[in-house]
Parts: C-alpha cells; structure tokens; sequence
C-alpha cells in the first residue's frame, strides 16, 4: 500500500467524512478511517488485540516455549528425578556421547528412517496415482486406507503381534504351506527392525495417500490432456506433468514423514520394548528409559535435544534441497 | 472504555483460568484431613469396583474419604515417580514388596504410626511383612502376597500321560513330564522374561540371584547365567515356548491350551481360574541343583508418601483398608492371597482348588522375599531386552549378563 495518508487530506474536525486525495496511480488506503490515529482508540484496538490473543498466547508460552527453554537448562544440570539438582555444564552431553548404547540408538533410528520414510512414500503416492477418478468406487477405498491411520496404535499393535508371533497367523501359514517355521520376528535380531517398519508403513502411509490423492485430483485436466494430445504416455505423463505439479505436496509429506519417524516411539516400544537387547530401541525410547526409568532427566534433555538438533538439520537440508524439484506456480 | 479494558481483561483472566485449572484438574493438590488420595494400578471394571470397595470401608470406618487415581500397572510406576518428584503425591501409595527399596526417598516409615496406632503387626503373614521392610524399616501395610508358583492345566498333563506335579517336585520330575509332553507334540512350559518369574525359576533350578539377599545388584552371577543357559535348552528341545517382548504371551498361551504350564502368583490363581476353560492346577516351582530357597515371594501394601500433609489419616486409611475385615472380604471375592494370616484361610476356603492350601504352604516355606533394589525398575526393562536373546538363543546367558551389567553401570 502506498504512502497516501490520511493525515494530508484529515481535517480537523473530526466528525467530517472526508474523501482522501491520491496521486494518480496509487492506491488508497481506504480501509483505514482517521480516527484510526487517535492514540486512546489504538490503545482501546491493541487491548482487545491482546486479549483475543490472550488464550493462545498464554497457553503457546506456558506449555511450549517455557517447558522447550527448561529442557534446554535441565539439558546442562544433573536433574535427577528426586534429589538434589547440580549445574554440570555440558557433562551430560559428554556421558551421552561416551555411551556405546547411545550410538546403537542413534543408528536404530537412522534404520528406521532410511526403511520407513521412502517405503511410506512409495505406497502412498503408489496407491493415490492408482486411485485415479476411473477407479470405481474409489472414496470406499480411500476410507479403507485411511482407517489404519486413525486406529489407534496399541489396537494396531496387538493384531500386528498376533501375525508375527510364532504360532501367530504368518507362521501358522508357512507351517500349513511350505511345513516351514517363519521367524520369530519380533525377537529376532535379523528381523525385528523390518517387522517395525513393516507394521509402522501399514499404520501411517493412509495419511500422505490421502494428500497425495488431493493433489493429484487438483492437477489440472488441460495440462494431461495437452501432454496426452503430444503422445505422451501415462508414465511419461505421471512423471513429467503429474509428479511436477504435486511436488509442493510431496515436499510437504517427505518433511513431516522424516520429522515424525525420527521421533517413532510407540511401534517399537510396543511390539519389541526395543529389543531384542536393543537392536529396536529408538532415540525416543533411550530419552525416556533415562528420564523415567533411570529417572535422570538432565541426561534425557540432553538426548531430547540431541534429537532436536538433528530434526533441525535434516529439516533444513531439505529446505535447501527442495529448489531443485519443488515447483510452485 | 474502561468498561471495554475491563471485559478484555476478563476475558484473558478466564482464559487463563481455564488453563490453570485444565493443568490442575487431575493433580492431588486439594487433599485434605478429610479427604485423601490413594494411587493404585487398576486392571478393569471389575478390579476397579473391589478397589472401590476398599475405598469406601474407610469412610464407613469413621476414616477420611479416600478417593482412587487409577492407572495401568505397566504404567503405575513411572506415573508415580512422576508424580512424586512433582509435588503432587497422593497421600496412599500402592507398592509392591520388591519395589519398596527403589521408593524409601519418597515413602514415609510407618513403625512409628503403627505403635501409635495400636497395630499388631504379628498378625500379618511375616514373609509379606518383611517384604516390605527395607534396613529394618517398615514402608508399607501389605494386602497381599505368595510366592511364584507355576499354574498348570490338568487336561493337557492327563492327555500327554504325565504325572501331575505334586509340592515340592524336583528337575528330574520337571524333565518326565516334559518328556512326554514332547512325545506327544505338546509345549509344556510357556518361557517369561519379566524379573520376578526369569528370577524366581533360576533360583529354584540352581539358586543363582541377580539381587543377592542384602539388595545389592549381582549382574555377574555365574549360575544366574548357567540358569539363563538352562531355559534357552529348554526352548531349544521343544519343552518351552519362545520368549517373547509381551509380558502376557504366557498367560494367553496358557488359557488358549498352547502350553501346559507358566509361572504365575497366587495373586493372580482365582482370576485365571475364572478365565481359563479346563480344570487349573497349582504347583511349586520345580527345584534342582540347590538348597536354600527355590522360589521369590513378593506382594502389594499401601503406604504413606513423604509429602504428604496428613499422615496420622493416611495411616488411618491403610489400617483399615488391610484389616482383618476388608482383608477376609476380598478374599471372599477370590482376589489376591491376603496379607494377613487369618483372612488366608477364607481364600483356601474359596479357591475350590484341589491341595491349593499345602502348594503354597509349601511354597512359602521354600521361599524368601525378592530384595529390591534402586535400580530394580531398570533391571526389569533391560530383562525384557536382553532377556529374550538369552531364552530364545542368540546369545549365551553370559554375553547376555555382559550386556545388562553394562547398562546397570551407566
């Protein structure tokens, strides 16, 4: 908005409805009325500014941002559960970095991000460019997909233990097929990673299916046909007209995947309690084992903000990365 | 305007409200003389309901209105500590036997209240009283106790052609019955990794302890790790399941007929009992190369926080929520085996289990209490880990000690 005040053209009566003068060419700030400039009625706008903003602004400060600064402060002190609290500087940073048990979990985590978040992809955008408007049906199957994500994990748990058990559906399966005993999954070192991830996939690809399966409905019809009236085929059309124009979408799904699945706690947690010994435990799990378990909770902001710190980085590499395939109209 | 800046005013002072009492609706702050707040682990409606009971008798004994905070027993503990460390502890705090010495920084000594209040200690069962003493102080009225037992199905021991255990039976018994129970291409014993049962079966196979008898941590322990070595044989030749992260695997493999037997507490018999579609046996856990003990006892008592503000009313609560009526009462209801000596004989009574009273007689006699330990509760997640490679296999049940006794060192 330009610079044409209302000053200039205010007069000094108050009650005056006046018409502000404007310089050809630029705009008038008409939605400003001149008693807008009176300080106690900016004052009267700010106070009920404020306290709309009040409840939001309250509750961001006392459940967010002050607990976020106390964990960053407890990060530094010993902090046992009960007892005395002492300033040690960066010892727990040190003790965490000098724990064998911290590296494994870091690249449990590592694992898990580097299964889940492109296999999670993969089905999602799979099953949204399957699920095109020529698909009957196709809002039943979406509901279908989606239910896994909004049933809640520990239901999800307990029927995914059940197949993987021994005895449990899969094996049972191979016993009655191929006379063949299948792994004890959940307790084998081999295999108790792929399990998690396998069961994490399942429970959370319905979410990004469903962004996706927006978006690809949002693409708009001139552009596919233009490319189907060049000759293009259907994969040339998904990856050259299709995938380009959902790319936002993506770039908004592959950053929430990676933030969530390096914060995975509850799969592992239930299916494995992070074994066998720790071949599940996550960065999470270790984060709480010290803070609830071992109830030394400097040690496990000191992870938290470990954590937090690696998020950031990922969070921001791919930031920078997203101008070379992310398109915005 | 001012009547404006007074309604924005308000409108924040409530909004502000609404939060601090949204943070403050579940907290225990607002105890008082006259009413009291008790933490216990609750498994249903129906556990709730007994407990509720329990609750009440205080009141109609003249006591302070005590009123339930409910969790999960998986999660009771961490929810406690939590609770504890925050100020706001409820004034009557449910713990078990082997975890009295992780809580002694934030649990009150009670000898003091129970002199005053003309307790007779004497007529609590001695094992569960002990249980809940740590350096000679007592920390908690105990409601109940036993010692582990194996649970087994009658059914499945006549169908296979195998003796049915009597108290007292030994390794090479154990290893007849599951003789036949392999030739008959049955599993007989469900494998368990959780502390008080991994604990309790070593100690009756060879006597190795992880918690020597002083409380002290013994992760290192040759025999504990030849008894680990032992149940992974046991896996490996087919008489036992694989172990499992799921704490009740055994039980369900149990009740759905997979296995023949597990290893339970008497608190848990006349609820299994219920549960179960075949005829429930009761027996002592096998003993081999030992004897001293050959099985852990442990049990549940209420006892006082420190912080809280009345403990003359909270020791009135847990003296009449562990007499002898209430006690007699929930055995009635063929709950936990009581604490008190006199109310046991109502449970024998109810129980309707052949021999039940001379199996945890027996039992008793052949056990000793589980010492707890400040780190108890991290031995018991790191078991859960470790112990599942030990049972199942992949690792020697010293690699496996190794590994445990390195994180209990961090």
């Amino acid at each position: 908005m330009t610079d044409v005040t209302t000053e200039q053209a205010a007069p000094a009566e108050e009650e005056v409805v006046t018409v502000p003068v404007a310089a050809p060419g630029t705009a008038i700030a008409v939605d400003e009325e001149p008693e807008a400039r009176r300080p106690a009625e900016v004052g009267r706008r700010s106070w009920w500014g404020a306290a709309f903003a009040a409840p939001h602004s309250i509750g961001l400060a006392l459940f967010t941002v002050v607990p976020i600064v106390a964990s960053l402060v407890v990060s530094f002190m010993n902090w046992p559960m009960i007892g005395d609290h002492t300033w040690t500087g960066l010892e727990n940073y040190r003790r965490l970095f000098d724990d064998p048990v911290f590296w494994v979990v870091v690249r449990n985590t590592a694992e898990y991000v580097i299964l889940y978040v492109p296999l999670n992809l993969v089905v999602s955008l799979g099953l949204a460019a399957w699920l095109t408007p020529r698909i009957r049906h196709r809002h039943i199957f979406r509901v279908l997909f989606f239910i896994p994500t909004i049933t809640p994990l520990v239901a999800n748990v307990v029927v995914w233990r059940m197949l993987y058990q021994p005895d449990g559906l899969i094996d049972a399966t191979l016993q009655s097929t191929l006379g063949e005993h299948a792994p004890n999954f959940l307790a084998d070192d081999t295999w108790a990673m792929f399990a998690v991830v396998a069961m994490s996939v399942w429970a959370g690809f319905g979410y990004n299916m469903l962004i996706f399966s927006a978006a690809l409905d949002a693409v708009p019809d001139s552009q596919i046909e233009a490319a189907q009236l060049d000759g293009a085929s259907a994969w040339r059309t998904f990856w050259h007209v299709k995938f380009p124009a959902i790319s936002p979408s993506i770039f908004f799904a592959t950053m929430m995947t990676l933030i969530t699945s390096f914060q995975v706690f509850t799969q592992p947690f239930l299916l494995t309690k992070g074994g066998p010994g720790t071949e599940t435990e996550t960065l999470v799990q270790y984060i709480y084992n010290t803070g609830f378990q071992n109830q030394q909770l400097g040690l496990a902001s000191a992870g938290a903000w470990v954590l937090f710190v690696i998020i950031l980085g990922i969070t921001a590499v791919q930031f920078l990365g997203q101008k070379r395939w992310v398109h915005y109209e | 305007m001012k009547r404006r800046l007074l309604v924005g005013v308000t409108a924040a002072a409530a909004a502000w409200g609404m939060l601090v009492g949204c943070s403050s609706s579940s907290s225990t702050s607002n105890q008082s003389k006259d009413k009291l707040v008790w933490s216990m682990w609750i498994a249903g409606s129906s556990d709730k309901a007994a407990w509720q009971q329990v609750a009440n008798s205080v009141s109609a004994e003249g006591g302070p209105k005590v009123t339930i905070q409910g969790a999960p027993f998986n999660d009771y503990f961490t929810k406690l500590r939590t609770q504890l460390s925050t100020g706001s502890a409820p004034c009557v705090v449910s713990i078990q036997s082997l975890r009295a010495a992780n809580y002694t920084d934030v649990l009150r000594p009670i000898d003091s209240y129970a002199k005053k209040g003309g307790l007779d200690l004497s007529e609590f069962d001695t094992t569960a009283l002990n249980g809940m003493r740590v350096d000679g102080k007592l920390y908690a009225l105990p409601y109940d106790t036993g010692p582990m037992l194996l649970f087994y199905n009658k059914d499945l021991f006549r169908q296979v052609g195998a003796q049915e255990p009597k108290p007292g039976w030994t390794l090479a018994d154990f290893n007849a019955a599951a003789a036949k129970f392999k030739a008959a291409g049955k599993t007989m014993f469900a494998s368990s990794v959780s502390d008080m049962n991994l604990e309790s079966i070593i100690l009756g196979y060879n006597g190795g302890r992880v918690i020597k008898a002083d409380g002290t941590l013994d992760p290192s322990n040759p025999a504990f790790a030849k008894g680990l070595d032992w149940l992974s044989s046991l896996v490996k030749n087919g008489t036992a399941t694989q172990a499992s992260a799921d704490t009740d695997a055994p039980s369900n493999n149990f009740v759905s007929k997979r296995v023949g037997m597990y290893l339970d507490g008497p608190w848990s018999l006349l609820d299994k009992k219920g549960k179960v579609k075949f005829p429930i046996g009761v027996t002592t856990i096998p003993t081999g190369h030992t004897s001293g003990p050959a099985t852990f006892s442990a049990g549940s008592g209420f006892g006082i926080s420190k912080q809280c503000a009345y403990p003359d009313q909270a020791f009135k609560a847990i003296k009449t929520m562990t007499s002898q009526k209430v006690l007699t009462s929930l055995a009635r209801q063929g709950r936990a085996f009581p604490g008190r000596t006199a109310a046991q004989q109502t449970w024998y009574e109810n129980a309707h289990i052949d021999g039940v009273e001379s199996v945890l007689k027996t039992a008793q006699k052949a056990s000793t209490p589980l010492p707890g330990n400040k780190q108890s509760d991290q031995l018991q997640q790191l078991f859960s880990q470790y112990g599942i490679q030990a049972v199942n296999g992949q690792q020697s049940g010293a690699e496996t000690m190794k590994s445990i006794a390195g994180q209990l060192g961090q």
